[in-house]
Formats: structure tokens, C-alpha cells, sequence
């Protein structure tokens, strides 16, 4: 009797073990600023309007939002240190979203600004339940970073009614409701300038047989980048011929199935387009044990083709593995974020910012982009 | 009266067919898939792509055998892709940080696995709570620590495991020999020992192997700890395979798992299965209609209905077993 009353307790116990490791572990927990902000890894990104190509109206009218939206920051830096911003993350999944959050806090920090911030894991039901904590804890505005920029609107219409200012981050929110300003990359001219980019440097007469990866296909910007990569290569039917599209749902192992399997169909698909750079590391096994992963130049080489800017692929860029990146600035979105919240709580006037991008390729590595190391 | 037994042989006969179908039809199942994805592309039915399914199929091949020891004992482990991330961390960090030996790396791979199972195996069987219940919770702990641990930052793995990515005897990956020695191994343990047939009579009723003598709980354990140490291993497979762990690594997997150990013939309501072939033939047709509509060049939306179609029919396929059957 003693024996098993003791074995309960033990499993008693256990279990409430179990259930303060979910609250303190959990990725899909709150935390608050008590964490010191880290620097992030990367030197300065070159200014949007440095881009290889000529600067396209969108890019220099993207400056001046820039510009703007500093000056209004530093207005409004001093009475930023009575100012709670809630951040809620769809998951930090990729070095793109890492560096957003470590901007994020770094941003915060710097302005005095009190920062918390939660987790979803990419579950909208959760996403959503995490926004309304921030609106019962009643922080003066939201930054959000949805999984689904659909499924987020009824959330964002609960932060309409109790007046709370919402600033996207790199995702756009769907239709319905009030957003103070959508600070994100155009995903799909993004893609479009970095394929129009490839051409304008292959031979002629070169003829690319694609594999295409596709994110998740809930996510706006992996439909975008798809959009403008299919959009794009149809426009030059000569040079492209889409072998196989796969969708990854940003998993690398879907990734790397999805290459082996192209590969084991039609042996002679040279050009792989990449939606992201977290895939790139799958990618670059498949060829590895495919004995496909030549430099640029070689013989047999796969030319790759990705985005986002995350430290890995610039390296394989200049290592002459990869061909192009199209780089978002990920970390001065994340500045602007901070700085078009404080702007929000202090009542002023935001603008939406397009990040215009640059392509970063192993022929201006050296020249251009001599110092950028990706983040 | 004639009447009567022509309609009970009828009867019979039906039921026969029914059963037929249930056991064999996933073989005819498979059978037309072939040929299907082979009229479409002929390079589909040829052997370096079959040895690329079997590749493409052996890490969570692994982790589905391990799923049949909890299935067979009538219990369910949601925690297998948590558990496959946090042991691929812990190895990850060994290989990375420490140096270790990648046979080190395994080998705290399976341990951390190992606990793991013994967690879910300890509250099923000692505090009786529902596996469901107990498996989620620490597919979250899981989650948890390992998002913890990595900072939810990616991971790089030390470029020496390529070497056992790469790795193959006589063409075959390697990847292919573990899940097939996995396979024999567990059918062995399965079939000719004591304790195989303690585990189907667990799970067919427990109460009853109780009372025969078999120590109930204490077998039920032990397929939780084998079914955590084999997605230990499973995980550090994976992570080696991917040069990566993404803070998404093995997310959804379970599913995969579960529904593949389905088809392969085990049963949600537990004393079923056998795992040669039931594990390979259940992974195997899961991931040849990946490789089938990825050669077809089939829209990335039909993906997502293929996997949905999957999950239902396995689902589907156990429960009319299930209702035949007198307990």
C-alpha cells in the first residue's frame, strides 16, 4: 500500500516536471526582453539603391521610405523607453527569421523600448491566441510575422478594436483589416529581377532544365517567389524548361527527396531555383551524394540559385558553388519594424517600406560585394 | 433449407472476399501504382531508382519499426519526430562542439532516444495514463528542449558525416543496409523469442496476459524504449543525411510514421503486424508515390491530397479489419 501510494507520488511528480519543462522550454512560450540583444552577425548590407542592376523607381522610392522612417524613429526615440512592443513570431525556422529577431531585440534594447515576444511554431490557432495575450497585457503595439497572412486577420481585427497599432513583418496580412504599416521584400519582382539577372549573364544558347522547390504553399511569399520564378521563366522558353516542381514546406528533407528524385527521373536537369536559403544545405547533400556539387565553370556543374542572403549561401558563392542570391535585407526590415512600432505608440505617421533586394553572384562577389557576408 | 445454407455460404464467401482484400490489398494497391508511375515514366521501374526509394524510405523506415513494437502492444507514440530532433541534436552537439567520433554520436543519440521512450513507457504503464496523451506531452518537451538547446537556430553538422551520407557497399547506400538489419533484427525479436510473443498477447489483452503470467507493464515498457531508441537512431540518420538540423527538422513526421505503419499491416487497436515486410512494404509505397509524382512532374499541390488520401486509407483500411474482428 505504502509502495504504491509513493509510486503516485512519484509519477505525480514526474508529471509536473514535465509540465514546467513545457512552460520553460517551449518554443511556442512568451519570453520577455531579459535576454541580452545580440549583435548581429553580419557586416552592413549595402543600401537597397546599390543594386547591380539599374535602380528601378520602386527601389529609390523604397529609400526615401527608409530615410523617412529613420528620421521619424530618432523623433521619436525619447519617448520610446515608456513603449512595450509585442512581437509574435511564426517560428524562427530559417537564418533569415534569426536575424529578424536578433535585430528585433538588439533594435529594442538600443531605444530603451521593452520588448516580449512569442513563438507560434507556424500554428496560426496558436498565433492567434498569442496575439490576443498581447492585447490583454495591453502592449502598445504588435509586431507580427505571421505563419498565415490570412488566417492572422481575425486576430489583427481584435488589435483594430482595442486599438493597438499592427506592423507586419515580411509577411503581408490578408483582407479585412487595419494594418499600420506592412514592412516586407517583393518577393515575386525579387525573384523575377534575379532570373532576369541570370539571363542577362548566360551565353546564348545555353538551355536550362529546371527543378523548381516551392516553401510552404500557405505562405504568401513562397507562393510569390514561385509565381515570379514560373512567370519569369516562361518568358524566355528558349533558355528555360521546367522539369519538376516539389514542394518542401521548408523541410530539407523534402528538399533533399525532392532533388534525388529529379535526378534519379531526368539526369539532365541542370538549374536548381531555391525559395530559401534554409533548403540550401539539403540541396548541396543531394548533389554532394548525387557527385553532381562541381564550381562554377566545371564540368557537370548545377547552376543554383537561391534567396534570402543567409551567410551559408553567400559562402558558397564565393567557394564558387552557388551562382545567385537574391538578398532581402532582413536586418534593416527588422530595424524599421521597431522603428514604425515606436512611431505607431507615439502616434505619428508610418509608411509600408518595400525591400527592394540586390542579387549577390559569384561574378560580383568580389567587385561589388567584396564586404557582404550575409547574415 | 437449401435456401438458408446457399445464403450462409454466400455469406461466407463474401467474407472471405473481404478478407482477402484487406490482406492482400494493399499488395494490389502497390502493384498498380507501379504501373501506373511506370507507364508514365518508364525510368520509374528501374533499379537504381528502386534503391533510391529504399534510400529515400530507410530513416524513417527505422522510426516506423520502431512505431510497430508500440502499435503491436496496442499503444501509440506521437513523440517519434521530437524525439528523432532531440537525439539529433544531442548527437549534433557531441559531433560539433566535442569532436566525438560519429559512433559516439549514435550512440548518446540512442541513449537520449532511449530515455525518452523509457518517459512515455514509465507513464503508460505506471501511472496509467492515456499513450496519446503522454506521447504528446512529450513530443513538446521534446520540441521544446531541442528548439532550447539549438537556440532555434540551424544547426551545420561537421562535414564528416557526408562521408557516411555518401557511404555505399556494392551500390548500395548504406542508409539501406542499417533499416534492412534494423528490419531483420526487430522481425527476429518479433517472431522467435519469448518476449515478440509477449508483446502481440499484451496487445491483444493485457488483462489476460496478466493473468498468464506475463509481466504486462513491464513489456509494454520495454516497446516504448525500443520504439525511443530506434527514432534516436533514425534522427541522427536523418540529420547525417541533411548536413542540417532546421529548427523544422522531422516536424509532421509522425504522421508519416504512423500511417506507414498502418499500412504496412500493424493496427491502432494493437496486437498486429509484422515488420518483415510490413515496415518496408508501408514506408516503401509512402515514399515510391513521392518519387512517382515528382517524376511526373505532378503539380506540388497534388502532394498534399496524396498524403491526405494516404492517412485516410490506412486509417480506413485498419478500422474495417478492426470491426471483423471478435475481442
Amino acid at each position: 500500500m505504502k509502495k504504491e501510494m509513493l509510486r503516485k507520488a512519484f509519477g505525480i511528480a514526474m508529471a509536473s516536471v514535465m509540465a514546467i519543462s513545457m512552460v520553460g522550454c517551449g518554443g511556442g512560450g512568451s519570453s520577455s526582453s531579459a535576454a541580452p540583444a545580440s549583435e548581429p552577425k553580419s557586416s552592413a548590407a549595402p543600401e537597397a539603391s546599390s543594386a547591380p542592376e539599374e535602380p528601378s523607381s520602386a527601389a529609390s522610392e523604397a529609400s526615401s521610405a527608409v530615410e523617412s522612417a529613420v528620421s521619424a524613429a530618432s523623433e521619436a526615440g525619447a519617448e520610446a523607453s515608456d513603449i512595450t512592443i509585442g512581437v509574435s513570431w511564426c517560428a524562427i525556422e530559417s537564418q533569415m527569421w534569426a536575424e529578424y529577431q536578433n535585430t528585433i531585440k538588439a533594435e529594442c534594447e538600443s531605444l530603451g523600448v521593452t520588448y516580449t515576444e512569442s513563438v507560434a511554431e507556424n500554428d496560426v490557432q496558436k498565433q492567434n491566441q498569442q496575439i490576443e495575450d498581447f492585447i490583454s497585457q495591453g502592449v502598445d503595439a504588435i509586431i507580427i510575422a505571421p505563419a498565415d497572412g490570412e488566417a492572422v486577420v481575425s486576430a489583427i481585427q481584435e488589435c483594430n478594436e482595442a486599438n493597438i497599432p499592427v506592423i507586419m513583418a515580411n509577411r503581408a496580412a490578408g483582407e479585412g483589416c487595419e494594418v499600420y504599416a506592412t514592412i516586407s521584400s517583393d518577393n515575386k519582382a525579387m525573384v523575377k529581377r534575379e532570373i532576369e539577372y541570370i539571363v542577362s549573364i548566360t551565353p546564348e544558347g545555353t538551355k536550362y532544365r529546371c527543378l523548381e522547390l516551392v516553401g510552404s504553399l500557405t505562405d504568401v511569399n513562397a507562393i510569390a517567389r514561385q509565381e515570379g520564378f514560373e512567370e519569369t521563366i516562361a518568358e524566355y522558353p528558349d533558355m528555360f524548361e521546367l522539369v519538376s516542381t516539389v514542394p518542401t514546406e521548408w523541410k530539407g528533407d523534402q528538399a533533399l527527396a525532392g532533388v534525388q528524385n529529379t535526378f534519379s527521373a531526368d539526369d539532365t536537369v541542370n538549374f536548381i531555383f531555391s525559395p530559401s536559403d534554409a533548403l540550401l544545405p539539403s540541396i548541396i547533400s543531394g548533389l554532394q551524394q548525387l557527385d553532381k556539387y562541381a564550381k562554377v565553370g566545371e564540368d557537370g556543374h548545377i547552376t543554383l540559385v537561391t534567396f534570402d542572403g543567409a551567410a551559408d549561401a553567400v559562402d558558397a558563392i564565393r567557394e564558387g558553388y552557388v551562382d545567385v542570391v537574391s538578398v532581402q535585407d532582413a536586418t534593416n526590415q527588422a530595424k524599421l519594424c521597431v522603428q514604425a512600432a515606436v512611431d505607431a505608440a507615439a502616434g505619428k505617421e508610418a509608411q509600408d517600406y518595400t525591400d527592394a533586394g540586390f542579387e549577390v553572384s559569384s561574378q560580383n562577389i568580389e567587385s561589388e560585394y567584396a564586404d557582404f557576408t550575409g547574415y | 433449407m437449401e435456401k438458408v445454407t446457399a445464403r450462409a455460404g454466400k455469406a461466407a464467401e463474401g467474407k472471405r472476399a473481404k478478407e482477402l482484400f484487406m490482406d492482400y490489398g494493399i499488395y494490389v494497391i502497390l502493384a498498380a501504382m507501379i504501373v501506373f508511375f511506370t507507364v508514365q515514366k518508364p525510368n520509374f521501374l528501374t533499379i537504381s531508382n528502386i534503391l533510391l526509394i529504399l534510400r529515400t524510405s530507410s530513416v524513417l523506415g527505422i522510426a516506423c519499426v520502431g512505431m510497430f513494437f508500440v502499435l503491436i502492444v496496442a499503444g501509440i507514440d506521437i513523440s517519434v519526430s521530437m524525439n528523432m530532433y532531440i537525439s539529433a541534436v544531442v548527437g549534433g552537439t557531441l559531433l560539433n562542439n566535442m569532436g566525438m567520433p560519429l559512433i559516439v554520436c549514435f550512440i548518446a543519440s540512442c541513449l537520449c532516444g532511449l530515455v525518452i521512450g523509457a518517459i512515455n513507457g514509465f507513464f503508460v504503464t505506471k501511472v496509467k495514463i492515456v499513450p496519446f496523451i503522454v506521447t504528446l506531452a512529450t513530443y513538446s518537451v521534446a520540441r521544446g528542449m531541442a528548439l532550447f538547446l539549438t537556440n532555434q537556430q540551424m544547426m551545420f553538422l561537421d562535414n564528416k558525416v557526408m562521408g557516411l551520407a555518401s557511404a555505399k557497399f556494392l551500390g548500395i547506400s548504406a542508409f539501406v543496409f542499417i533499416f534492412l538489419a534494423v528490419v531483420i533484427i526487430a522481425h527476429i525479436v518479433l517472431t522467435c523469442t519469448q518476449f515478440g510473443r509477449q508483446l502481440y498477447a499484451c496487445g491483444n489483452n493485457l488483462q489476460g496476459a496478466n493473468k498468464m503470467g506475463i509481466n504486462g507493464p513491464r513489456t509494454v515498457w520495454f516497446a516504448y524504449m525500443i520504439c525511443g531508441t530506434l527514432c534516436g537512431i533514425a534522427g541522427m540518420l536523418s540529420a547525417c543525411n541533411l548536413g542540417v538540423i532546421n529548427p523544422n527538422f522531422s516536424q509532421g513526421d509522425e504522421f508519416v510514421v504512423i500511417s506507414s505503419s498502418i499500412i504496412g499491416g500493424a493496427s491502432l487497436f494493437g496486437g498486429k503486424g509484422r515488420v518483415f515486410p510490413g515496415a518496408i512494404i508501408g514506408i516503401v509505397m509512402v515514399q515510391a508515390i513521392i518519387n512517382g509524382l515528382t517524376m511526373i512532374g505532378a503539380s506540388a499541390y497534388v502532394y498534399t491530397i496524396f498524403r491526405g488520401v494516404i492517412i485516410f486509407l490506412a486509417v480506413m483500411v485498419d478500422s474495417i479489419k478492426f470491426s471483423g474482428e471478435i475481442r
